[in-house]
């Protein structure tokens, strides 16, 4: 199944909150239940009581991941950040009384389910407000997980958790390097704020590649450094289409470009895969690195691109384990010489046939 | 040495603060209200004030937050290195836990004493009890918390990471920052050499090494790339007491120390090289799914590219004039004038200096 890039995003941060309010709602019941009343966790699951928790467990994780999503599209970026945090926290708990609220009349009242006292009346005393404090900080816990995600990178993040890294790995990569083509002039012309500005928006779009399953591995100035396994790479020409849809959503955008920064940014890429050895380094500013040939030689073949002023170059090796079809053309553009004893490479222009 | 117990006691810091604020929240969770609700049956008096329990809670965290740390260290230092990752997490697991109990049965201890009451001071009163059982499984999740902010501390460094938290690079924030590049020299031929899985666990090795001088000289690592690390400076920090020249020069005496190490298992001492230059540049977070703090500008550019000449100029390490004129350098390092150089892509000529030490 393949999904469009909001889509993508959107499941992902609603799983995330449902998957933490899951955990979130066991944990009210075990602090606050256990060895303190009858309604433990264990000793009383009646189905009342389970359908109340599975209630509360979806209603939570759905509205607050939709909250999320909602203000991630139309409103950051429009206010300044604390404005931002006041009004994240003060929806939270609107939303919370809500739920609360909307949910327990539903139960009592259109359900016609006998509810212990437990539920409006105990919510509506002090339970509310410690409620409103739990459920801020649960929100707050999954949104932290999120976005420490996001700056180690979510693959990444499970493996350094395990040790995996610890000893170099050596294992089968495609590298593309994406850069921003003419970027001193457009540095220069727009000034440097304006040009960090574009940067920021080029790779928030960047972001497409996530539909053919590319891991972002770096940000290195204006150029991103972009990674699939092998098998995942070459299936269905993703390490491709990936590019290519990367630049159709720049020129979607066009007018946005157009009307901000007087030019619609181009990007240019170089492609290559092969072995490589991944390893984490260093102890306190911890990272993977990746060494060998292949990721240098696909840096060198973006290097390239201007000379041969193509935007998309690919080496040999990988092109043959490509199957293109018709969506695909590839032109020979000649040998390149590698850094040490290597024999020359030959090098291919890649690109997309129109109507497609 | 003084930088590692210096590292150790913030990592205790780090666990106490995190644990004080983790079990306060438990016991306000747990307790709040909770005698208003009905089906609550308990021992307890009704009486104690919420703060009475959070008192205890936070008493338990202190003390829990202290064994932790150093259990943490402990186990880094002797364990990790030589048993499997299933194992160390278990044999880690068993050891929090038993020092958990022995943390509550402290706090519980002096409950008792302060109110006269008598639950807990039985040895093993947390063998058979529930509420034990639901504060391991709360802080077992909470110990994942913890290893999360410790990847996100590691990645960015403390200064860093809050600003980031606080959302402060989410539009473009020009900044003046001190940036070397350092690159390990004749890399092509070592990796050839060596083979690339021996290169990669060399680079591992020297760049370890290098973590141990940077906080000693305020230093902060931006990324790695390939054999290459990025370190940069505050401007001030990095001017004061020569601190981004020294860090160079102290980073290969650490790597000529362990010559006999590097010989051994490599068969050389790896050289580097290094470019310096400081300078006003933009600073932004970029990116969505995956996002990090890039620099961009002509400083971050100009420090990459003198560094790139060291070869040509047959120099260690290389500087700016512009940043050379910030600091006093001619007493304890040899300097020299190479002269104007049109740098790739610049179209303003900068006079740069080679430097080393005196023999």
């Amino acid at each position: 199944m393949k999904y469009s890039r909001t889509k993508y995003i959107n499941l992902n941060i609603l799983k995330s909150y449902l998957i933490g309010w899951l955990i979130g709602s066991l944990f009210w019941r075990l602090l606050r239940d256990t060895d303190l009343s009858n309604r433990s966790l264990m000793d009383h699951l009646d189905v009342n009581s389970i359908l109340i928790f599975l209630l509360l467990w979806l209603t939570m994780g759905t509205f607050f991941g939709l909250m999320h999503i909602t203000i991630s599209k139309f409103i950051v970026g429009r206010i300044k950040y604390y404005q931002l945090i006041v009004l994240t926290l003060a929806l939270q708990l609107l939303i919370f009384f809500l739920i609360i609220i909307i949910l327990f009349y539903f139960l009592e009242h259109v359900l016609g389910l006998e509810v212990p006292r437990s539920t409006i009346e105990s919510v509506m005393n002090s339970s509310l407000s410690i409620g409103g404090i739990y459920i801020l900080t649960v929100n707050f816990c999954i949104g932290f997980v999120m976005y420490i995600g996001a700056i180690v990178g979510t693959g990444n993040l499970r493996k350094i958790l395990s040790g995996k890294f610890y000893k170099p790995f050596v294992t089968k990569k495609v590298f593309m390097f994406i850069d921003l083509k003419g970027s001193t002039q457009l540095a220069e012309r727009l000034g440097h704020i304006a040009y960090s500005k574009l940067i920021q928006d080029c790779f928030r779009d960047l972001v497409v590649v996530h539909d053919y399953h590319a891991e972002i591995y770096q940000y290195v100035g204006d150029e991103a450094v972009l990674t699939w396994d092998m098998d995942i790479a070459i299936e269905n020409n993703n390490s491709i289409k990936a590019f290519f849809a990367f630049q159709k959503r720049l020129m979607d955008r066009k007018t946005y470009y157009m009307t901000q920064y007087g030019a619609v940014p181009d990007f240019k890429a170089g492609l290559h895969g092969g072995i490589i050895t991944m390893t984490e380094i260093g102890e306190l500013k911890r990272d993977i690195a990746y060494h060998g040939d292949t990721i240098n030689t696909a840096a060198r073949l973006q290097g390239e691109c201007n000379r041969l002023n193509v935007k998309l170059l690919i080496s040999e090796t990988l092109l043959d384990s490509l199957d293109l079809k018709a969506r695909f053309k590839s032109t020979l553009m000649g040998e390149m010489q590698l850094r040490g004893k290597n024999a020359p490479i030959n090098v291919y222009a890649l690109e997309e046939i129109s109507g497609f | 040495m003084r930088t590692k117990k210096q590292k150790y006691v913030n990592r205790i810091g780090q666990s106490v603060i995190f644990w004080s604020i983790a079990l306060s929240l438990h016991t306000l969770i747990r307790y709040y209200g909770v005698y208003e609700e009905p089906g609550v049956h308990t021992n307890f008096d009704f009486n104690f004030s919420i703060l009475n329990y959070i008192k205890y809670g936070l008493i338990t965290g202190v003390i829990f937050g202290v064994f932790y740390g150093i259990i943490a260290i402990t186990i880094e230092k002797n364990i990790s290195h030589k048993f499997s990752v299933g194992f160390t997490i278990i044999f880690e697991s068993i050891l929090y836990t038993l020092f958990f109990a022995l943390a509550w049965s402290i706090s519980l201890r002096l409950w008792d004493i302060e109110n006269g009451t008598i639950y807990y001071s039985k040895s093993f009163w947390w063998i058979k009890s529930k509420f034990y059982v639901s504060s391991v499984i709360y802080a077992a999740y909470v110990s994942i918390g913890l290893s999360f902010i410790r990847i996100a501390l590691e990645k960015f460094g403390t200064g860093v990471f809050f600003k980031i938290l606080l959302g402060k690079y989410r539009s473009p924030k020009e900044e003046t920052r001190i940036f070397m590049f350092l690159d390990l020299k004749s890399s092509t031929t070592i990796a050839e050499h060596l083979g690339h899985y021996k290169y990669s666990r060399l680079i591992q090795d020297c760049f370890n090494d290098l973590n141990a001088v940077v906080p000693k000289y305020k230093a902060e690592i931006y990324q790695y790339v390939g054999d290459e690390a990025v370190l940069y400076w505050t401007y001030e920090e990095g001017i004061n007491e020569n601190n981004c020249i020294s860090l160079f020069f102290n980073f290969l005496d650490v790597l000529e120390e362990k010559r006999t190490y590097y010989e051994e298992n490599y068969g050389q001492i790896p050289e580097f090289k290094a470019g310096l230059h400081g300078g006003k540049l933009i600073v932004a977070e970029v990116g969505i799914i995956k996002k990090e703090i890039a620099y961009h500008g002509d400083t971050i550019n100009t420090a990459a590219r003198v560094q790139a000449l060291c070869n040509d100029f047959g120099q260690k390490m290389m500087i700016s004039e512009t940043l050379k004129k910030e600091m006093q350098l001619e007493l304890t390092y040899k300097t020299e004038n190479l002269g104007r150089i049109l740098l790739k892509g610049k179209k303003e000529e900068i006079v740069i200096f080679g430097i080393d030490q005196h023999l």
